[in-house]
C-alpha cells in the first residue's frame, strides 16, 4: 500500500485530513514522532532539528551546513519509518524528502488566508492582526525554506499528485479523494519500489553518517550497492576511509560500496 | 445542476478529461470551438480572437492593448451568458480566470500527464502567465484558484474522471439563489463592460444584486462628458437595474496638463 505524505499551511486543517484519512485506511499517523526518533537517534535536540526543517536557511548556515546536517539526519529516521509502508505523514516537507519513490501519494491542502487566520483566532486566542501576520510570516519561511533547499517552489502543482481546496470541499471530501487515489494501482507499493525505499534509505542513513564531515559527497543505492561521488581529496582523505570501513562492517543491507572520485554526482544522488 | 470548469496547460489531456466527464456526467460542453461563434457574434476576426486567447497585447502583433481588451471582454460576457444554463462542462475560454466565488462551479486544473517537462514547456508555461496576469490580473499556476488539482503523471485520466464527476455531484455544487444571483451579476458587469469597452478605456465594472458600478478616470474636464457617456451607453444594456458611475481623475495626464 502507499505512504502518503500530506503537506500543508499552518492552520489549513491538513493534520485533521491527515488523522482521519489514517483512521479510514487504518495506517500509522506521522507527525512529530519523526523528530523524536531522530533527535534519540542521532543526538540533536528536537528543537533544532524542527527549526531546520521549518526556518529558512540563515547566513550562518551557508557557511556552516547545519541545515544540511540536520536534513539528512530527519530524511534518514523518516525513510526508515515509512519502509514498512501505510503511513500518513504530515509533518514538514514530506514530499520533498521522500522525493523519488513510487509509491508515495503527495497531497497539498490548501484553504484560503481569511478561514485559516480565523482558525487560530480561535485555536489560540489571539487577535486577527496577529494571527495573520503569525500565518504570513509561517508561509514565508517555508516559501523561502523550499526555494533555498530544493530550489523550488512549494506551491508549484507539479510537486504534488493532488492539491485540494479545503474552502469550498470539506474535510471529509478531501479524506474521500485522497483513500479513493491511495487505493488506485498506481499508488500500490511493488517489489521494486519497496526495494527502491530500501535502497533510498540505506543511501540516506550512509548520508547521514557522512554529511558533518562531508557534506559534498553524493549517494545513490541499487540493490545494496553503494555508489559515492566524491572529490579526489576526499576520496584520499584517511578519515573518510576509514569511516566508509566501519559503515561497510556496521550497517546492515549494504552489499558493495564503491567511491568515484572526479566524477558528478547523478541528479538523484542523495 | 452544477458548471465544471477545466483549465490545464497540456490542451489535448484537457480535451479527453473534459469530454470524457460531460460525456459521464451527461452535461453538454462549451470549448474553444465556441470562440468561431463569439467572433461571428460579435463581427469579430476569428483569427485575432484566437490569438487574444493565447498572447498578450503586442503592437508587433497588430494587437493593441484597447482591442485585446475588447476581444477578451466578448470572450467572458459570452461566456458567462452561457455559464447561467448550467449543466455544463467549460474548458479552453479562460473561465477559470474571471469565474470566481460561485459556489455551484467546480474549478478543476490538471496538470502533468505529458512526461519531464521540456524547456518549451517552461517557456510556453511563462507566456501563459504571462497572459493571465495581462489579462485578469492572476496567475493560471496559482493553486489557489481551483478546488482541485490533479497531477496526471501517476493518476490516470479515467481516475480523474471518476473523482471530478463524482465531486461535481456533492450537494455544495448544487445551484442555490445565492450562488446563481453571484454568476448573473458577474454576467451582468461583463455585459456592460462590454459594451462600454467598444468606445471607451479605462473601465472597471462591478455588479451587486443588480446594482452596476462602473468605475473610470480622465482629466476633470473630461469628466461631465465621460460619465454621461457611460450612462447613455449602459442604461440600454437589457436588465439593468441601478447604475452608478464612479470617477476618479487621471494623475499622470493632469499632471502633464497642468504643466503645459
Amino acid at each position: 500500500m502507499p505512504i502518503i505524505t500530506i503537506s500543508r499551511g499552518s492552520h489549513s486543517m491538513g493534520k485533521a485530513v491527515a488523522e482521519k484519512v489514517a483512521a479510514k485506511l487504518r495506517y500509522y499517523v506521522l507527525s512529530r514522532d519523526l523528530m523524536l526518533k531522530a533527535s534519540d537517534k542521532f543526538h540533536v535536540s528536537q528543537q533544532t532539528l524542527l527549526q531546520a526543517l521549518h526556518d529558512a536557511p540563515g547566513l550562518k548556515d551557508r557557511y556552516k551546513n547545519t541545515k544540511q546536517i540536520y536534513i539528512a539526519y530527519v530524511r534518514a529516521t523518516l525513510l526508515e519509518m515509512v519502509a514498512e509502508d501505510n503511513v500518513v505523514y504530515h509533518g514538514l516537507a514530506g514530499h520533498l524528502l521522500l522525493k523519488g519513490l513510487d509509491h508515495v501519494l503527495k497531497i497539498r491542502i490548501i484553504a484560503n488566508l481569511e478561514s485559516r487566520v480565523m482558525q487560530k483566532m480561535r485555536e489560540e486566542g489571539i487577535s486577527q492582526h496577529d494571527a495573520r501576520a503569525v500565518i504570513l510570516k509561517d508561509d514565508d519561511q517555508r516559501k523561502k525554506w523550499t526555494r533555498k533547499i530544493y530550489n523550488v517552489d512549494p506551491t508549484d502543482n507539479t510537486l504534488y499528485d493532488m492539491v485540494i481546496c479545503i474552502d469550498k470541499l470539506s474535510v471529509d471530501d478531501a479524506v474521500e479523494f485522497i483513500c479513493g487515489a491511495a487505493n488506485t494501482k498506481s499508488f500500490h507499493s511493488t517489489d521494486a519500489s519497496l526495494r527502491k525505499t530500501q535502497d533510498l534509505s540505506l543511501a540516506c542513513n550512509v548520508k547521514a553518517a557522512l554529511v558533518a564531515e562531508f557534506p559534498e559527497v553524493g549517494i545513490t543505492c541499487e540493490y545494496g550497492n553503494l555508489l559515492l561521488y566524491a572529490t579526489e581529496k576526499t576520496a584520499h582523505n584517511g578519515k573518510f576511509k576509514k569511516l566508509l570501513t566501519s559503515l561497510q562492517q556496521d550497517t546492515p543491507g549494504i552489499f558493495n560500496l564503491e567511491v568515484r572520485s572526479g566524477v558528478p554526482a547523478p541528479l538523484d544522488a542523495v | 445542476m452544477s458548471v465544471l470548469l477545466f483549465a490545464s496547460e497540456n490542451q489535448e489531456l484537457e480535451d479527453k478529461i473534459a469530454q470524457e466527464t460531460a460525456t459521464h456526467l451527461g452535461y453538454k460542453t462549451l470549448n474553444h470551438t465556441f470562440l468561431d461563434e463569439i467572433a461571428q457574434q460579435y463581427e469579430l476576426d476569428p483569427s485575432k480572437l484566437r490569438e487574444a486567447m493565447v498572447s498578450p497585447p503586442s503592437i508587433l502583433r497588430r494587437m493593441p492593448s484597447k482591442l485585446w481588451d475588447y476581444y477578451l471582454s466578448c470572450v467572458e460576457t459570452a461566456v458567462l451568458d452561457r455559464l447561467l444554463a448550467d449543466d455544463l462542462v467549460c474548458w479552453g475560454l479562460g473561465a477559470h480566470l474571471y469565474v470566481l466565488v460561485v459556489s455551484h462551479v467546480l474549478k478543476v486544473r490538471l496538470v502533468g500527464g505529458d512526461g519531464s517537462v521540456s524547456m518549451t514547456d517552461t517557456k510556453k508555461e511563462r507566456r501563459r502567465e504571462k497572459w493571465s496576469v495581462a489579462a485578469w490580473q492572476r496567475r493560471e499556476a496559482d493553486p489557489r484558484l481551483y478546488d482541485l488539482v490533479i497531477n496526471l503523471d501517476q493518476i490516470k485520466p479515467d481516475e480523474a474522471v471518476t473523482t471530478v464527476a463524482a465531486t461535481v455531484g456533492y450537494p455544495r455544487f448544487k445551484p442555490m439563489t445565492y450562488s446563481i444571483s453571484n454568476l448573473t451579476d458577474r454576467a451582468m458587469a461583463a455585459k456592460v463592460k462590454n459594451v462600454l469597452l467598444k468606445t471607451l478605456t479605462d473601465i472597471h465594472v462591478h455588479a451587486q444584486n443588480g446594482t452596476v458600478v462602473v468605475t473610470t478616470s480622465c482629466l476633470k474636464r473630461e469628466k461631465t462628458k465621460k460619465i454621461a457617456a457611460i450612462k447613455e451607453i449602459a442604461g440600454k444594456v437589457e436588465g439593468m437595474g441601478y447604475l452608478e458611475v464612479h470617477w476618479n481623475v487621471d494623475p499622470v495626464n493632469e499632471a502633464a496638463l497642468s504643466n503645459r
